[in-house]
């Protein structure tokens, strides 16, 4: 029996076993007590663990880990309070769909249902915010839960996988079970639709391609690229498509959307045939959808079938892998007038940044920063004026260097996923754009930071408010402010030297760029705490409701 | 408009697979007017549902289809003896 004896682990050796083979090296989380033989089995293993200060700390972190790196996020917490703070990352990675496997501590099995302490079912809250969800049962299936976990995470669509281990489980010993489970891999897309998809753009006038995130999932960039390069049919990006195409291709119009470019939303509205690419006619991409793209066509290329005719009526689509589908279309076109016009378009709405006075103007900050930091920048962003800020004038060279809580718009993103991303890709140059609000929803963050001593940037765009509500409240509900006044916002800079992270404060446009470049070259984190004017907008803006024709752009007076 | 529409499932006897693919129908945007399960053998349920909405049953059908639970979407009604599971045809 002895030699038995040795081939078995417990539940909790058996999960970080099953971690390990897969690949993981950082894994995020926080513990508590019905985790606690996890964190037992933890220690002298090979992984990485970071513990954060907040379990939402952790699933963004491992979002942002696994959005910059491509491979799966892993985060961990206990039951109860543990589980259910993980909840706002799951659902981040779920609207994002994003790799993430979540693993929460749960009470011992006959306890189960009895109201104990720190039960809570979260495999019930969950439901609707996960690909897949598990509660293991018996110890000698944890390692095929894993496999499946992570196969089911990465395939097709990625998204977040749920694991609830009980303690009793997590404490039990058994012999492994194995498992053969592999990721599916996509099939090619189908031939008579392929046909059809490239008789409907041989006849186009005037086609567009809406790039979406899916296109970064599916590593289709580089396909992307030479799929355009090849037709030079003009493109618009959704916010979680920028960095798939090179912004300074005049035929790369920018992003479309409510506060997308002027040049994306015309193109679209004038245009005869859309060619979606992993997008999926959000409503802040659309506008109001019955007048959207009103005499286009529609070819959708997605890896999920759930999206075709969801919103908008494909006339073909093309479901499954991407890079064959964009192989298969890739033809010369000749749409030579058509191609001025989006030149043109383009060129009549570049973006300005010589707005008047002397005080920041953030649009500007991030142009600058986005040159500053070249190809090797990974903004991670926050949620407000900010991100759209971001979006509108950084450039990125993929997708994958542009980190923006796009779905579900998680306020307090910024600075755990720029921590998951460092950790990542620990070559890259990471900033938090973040604002005084989102800041301080994951400000604890702050410590983690100094623990590892993760060299994050931190920028803090500080109007003093909640600007994005402000501005709707302004636009659209007679300036009647409500709860959007931050004025007694605690002093950043001194906030984040009591982390020990050096800081800073800028209040004028000309010590922008000197603060950027000793921020940028220093060791380091450092965080670079912004004031701005509390009344700036973001513009041009497409009001809720109306169609991306009718966008508003800022009255000059 | 809103229509009354069937779908019949066959979904694994897994852990939460009834809740999932319920809150799946309801989540998007249908009612479910009728439920009835009956167990096919130790693996597996055969779910049929009435559901009501003014969207397209096509549309909730990928969604489920994409549930891990599911083994597939049955076209044909099944035979039933029983009238309560007959009325399901």
């Amino acid at each position: 029996m002895s030699d038995h004896t040795d081939m078995t682990k417990t539940g909790a050796e058996w999960l970080i076993h099953a971690l390990e083979r897969e690949g993981v090296d950082t894994l995020f989380g926080y513990p508590g007590g019905a985790i606690m033989p996890v964190y037992d089995a933890l220690v002298g293993s090979s992984l990485k663990h970071i513990l954060v200060r907040h379990e939402q700390g952790a699933a963004l972190a491992a979002v942002g880990y696994a959005r910059a790196s491509g491979r799966v996020g892993v985060c961990m917490a206990t039951s109860g309070p543990g589980a259910t703070n993980l909840v706002t990352g799951i659902a981040d990675a779920f609207m994002d769909s994003v790799p993430l496997v979540a693993i929460t501590g749960q009470v011992p099995s006959h306890l189960m249902g009895t109201d104990a302490f720190q039960e809570v079912d979260v495999f019930g809250i969950t439901l609707p915010i996960v690909k897949h969800s598990f509660i293991v049962r018996r110890a000698e299936d944890v390692c095929a839960i894993i496999r499946e976990a992570f196969a089911i995470a990465t395939e097709g669509r990625p998204g977040p996988v749920l694991i609830d281990l009980p303690k009793d489980v997590a404490n039990a010993r058994a012999f492994e079970k194995p498992s053969t489970r592999e990721a599916k891999r996509p099939l090619p897309p189908k031939l008579d639709a392929i046909q059809k998809a490239r008789a409907l753009i041989r006849e186009a006038k005037r086609p567009v391609l809406y790039v979406g995130g899916g296109v970064g999932m599916a590593n289709a960039e580089a396909a992307l690229k030479r799929f355009h390069e090849i037709t030079r049919i003009p493109a618009v990006c959704t916010l979680k498509g920028l960095g798939a195409l090179d912004a300074r291709d005049r035929l790369v119009l920018g992003m479309l959307g409510m506060h997308g470019n002027p040049a994306a939303n015309f193109a679209v509205q004038e245009a005869d045939l859309l060619i979606v690419i992993g997008a999926r006619f959000d409503d802040r991409a659309t506008g109001k959808l019955d007048t959207f793209a009103p005499r286009a066509k529609v070819v959708h290329l997605d890896a999920d079938t759930a999206e075709i005719d969801k919103l908008r009526h494909a006339d073909v689509a093309l479901v499954g892998d991407l890079v064959k589908s964009l192989e298969a279309l890739a033809e010369t076109t000749t749409i030579a007038d058509w191609q001025t016009r989006c030149q043109w378009l383009k060129s009549q709405h570049q973006w300005r940044y010589d707005a008047p006075g002397e005080d920041v103007y953030a649009p500007l900050l991030l142009k600058q920063l986005s040159e500053l930091g070249g190809d090797n920048l990974i903004i991670s962003c926050d949620v407000g004026q900010h991100q759209m800020w971001v979006a509108q004038h950084c450039s990125f060279a993929r997708i994958a260097n542009h980190l923006t809580s796009g779905g579900l718009g998680t306020m307090g993103f910024g600075l755990p996923a720029a921590i998951g991303a460092k950790l990542a890709r620990p070559d890259a140059t990471v900033v938090c754009v973040s604002g005084d609000g989102s800041i301080m929803m994951n400000i604890q963050e702050l410590a983690t930071l100094y623990r590892y001593g993760i060299a994050v940037k931190i920028i803090v765009l500080d109007n003093a408010g909640l600007g994005m509500v402000r501005q709707w409240q302004e636009l659209f509900f007679n300036q009647r402010f409500s709860e959007v006044d931050l004025s007694d916002n605690p002093d950043f800079a001194e906030l984040a030297r009591a982390f020990r992270i050096p800081a800073s404060t800028v209040e004028q446009r000309d010590a922008v760029l000197p603060a950027l470049q000793e921020m940028l070259s220093a060791e380091g984190s450092r965080l670079l705490h912004v004031r701005i004017d509390a009344k700036r907008n973001v513009w041009p803006l497409v009001p809720p409701g109306k169609s991306n024709a009718d966008m508003i752009e800022e009255k000059t007076t | 408009m809103i229509r009354q529409q069937a779908m019949r499932v066959l979904l694994r006897r897994s852990e939460g697979a009834l809740l999932r693919l319920i809150g799946t129908v309801q989540r998007r945007g249908f009612e479910v007017t009728d439920i009835a399960t009956h167990a096919q053998d130790h693996d597996t349920w055969l779910v049929m549902l009435k559901v009501e909405s003014n969207r397209e049953l096509r549309l909730l059908e990928r969604q489920v289809e994409k549930l891990y639970d599911v083994v597939e979407l049955i076209e044909e009604a099944p035979r039933f003896e029983h009238p309560a599971l007959a009325a399901y045809a």
